[in-house]
């Protein structure tokens, strides 16, 4: 992959087309979460490569190509769902078909497991955006709340406050206390 | 549960002033959605109380096991969009083909422009010779 950067940094455009079979299917699984349909998230996933394309003489390789390149699928998530929102109001439905090919010993445990992803699947498709795009990117992509609050154009104060909401909706949508069953 | 409130019995050196376990749990409960990824540290009266309130302990493994979901459901993989690569490939080929395009008008247009400041600067040049001519 280093190699790979390397060459596509110096403008060789078979580096940067195998880097995309590389890496398009994790971007495309973000951009499919961020913005909740399939066709949004090809539009993304198209205008973030031509970004990096355009701007990978200016990555530094501080950080691991794959986060780079989720920062920025992010930031065209953000331009795409503020345009989208001008437009029509925003569809919060995320019910993509997900395969799971993880073997497990345990069948019981396995579809405990299965459905609590699943519910928690729906629970993000539900969140609003402003909570959406910052509870994925931290706690499923790992991405530093100073990333994720400058790609959304936002404080990390702000960030963090959202983190925080969004990760409280979904504990109890998807894990209920007693007595929080009938709000879920 | 919960902390039951301190006792109201006053001690001659301090005042314990009777908290709402309630509230406790309210604070608490924030800061375990704060302290859920790691990065957030509990303070020493939300340790204290979490140590004491059983509901409170629950709501935090229950966060444990949001957090656990929330990375496998990264690892599980999205139905892939067999075109999408293609897709990709071919919108950076119209843009690699529309810059090939873009430079050649743009370059004339450079080329034009400096031939035009030449010339400008030899007829300054020779009318101010002529002037110059004239005037001796």
């Amino acid at each position: 992959m280093v190699a790979l950067v390397e060459r596509a940094k110096s403008g060789d455009r078979e580096a940067f087309d195998r880097l995309v079979r590389v890496t398009h299917g994790d971007a495309y699984a973000l951009a499919l979460r961020l913005m909740g349909s399939t066709e949004d998230a090809r539009d993304v996933v198209q205008e973030a490569y031509l970004r990096a394309y355009k701007g990978i003489g200016r990555f530094r390789g501080d950080a691991q190509f794959s986060t780079w390149l989720y920062r920025i699928v992010a930031n065209c998530a953000t331009t795409h769902l503020g345009r989208r929102q001008r437009h029509r109001h925003d569809h919060l439905g995320l019910h993509h078909d997900v395969i799971d090919t993880r073997p497990d010993h345990d069948p019981a445990l396995q579809g405990d497991r299965a459905e609590l992803r699943k519910r928690l699947d729906d629970a993000i498709g539900d969140l609003p955006v402003r909570l959406r795009s910052v509870v994925v990117l931290r706690d499923m992509y790992d991405l530093p709340h100073e990333a994720i609050a400058a790609e959304l154009g936002i404080s990390v104060t702000a960030a963090k406050v959202r983190l925080h909401r969004a990760r409280r909706r979904l504990r109890e949508q998807v894990l209920p206390m007693p007595g929080e069953e009938s709000s879920a | 549960m919960t902390r039951r409130p301190s006792a109201t019995a006053v001690d001659t050196t301090t005042i314990s002033v009777p908290t709402d376990p309630r509230r406790d749990c309210e604070s608490v409960s924030d800061a375990l959605a704060a302290a859920a990824g790691g990065d957030h540290a509990y303070g020493p009266a939300q340790s204290a109380h979490l140590a004491s309130c059983l509901r409170c302990r629950v709501e935090e493994s229950r966060y444990r096991r949001l957090m656990a979901a929330m990375r496998s459901l990264r690892e599980t993989p999205v139905l892939k969009d067999s075109r999408l690569e293609a897709q990709i490939l071919l919108h950076l080929d119209r843009h690699d083909h529309r810059g090939a395009r873009d430079v050649r008008p743009r370059l004339a247009a450079k080329v034009a422009a400096g031939a035009a400041a030449a010339a400008g600067l030899m007829a300054f040049t020779a009318r101010h010779r002529r002037a110059a001519r004239l005037a001796s």
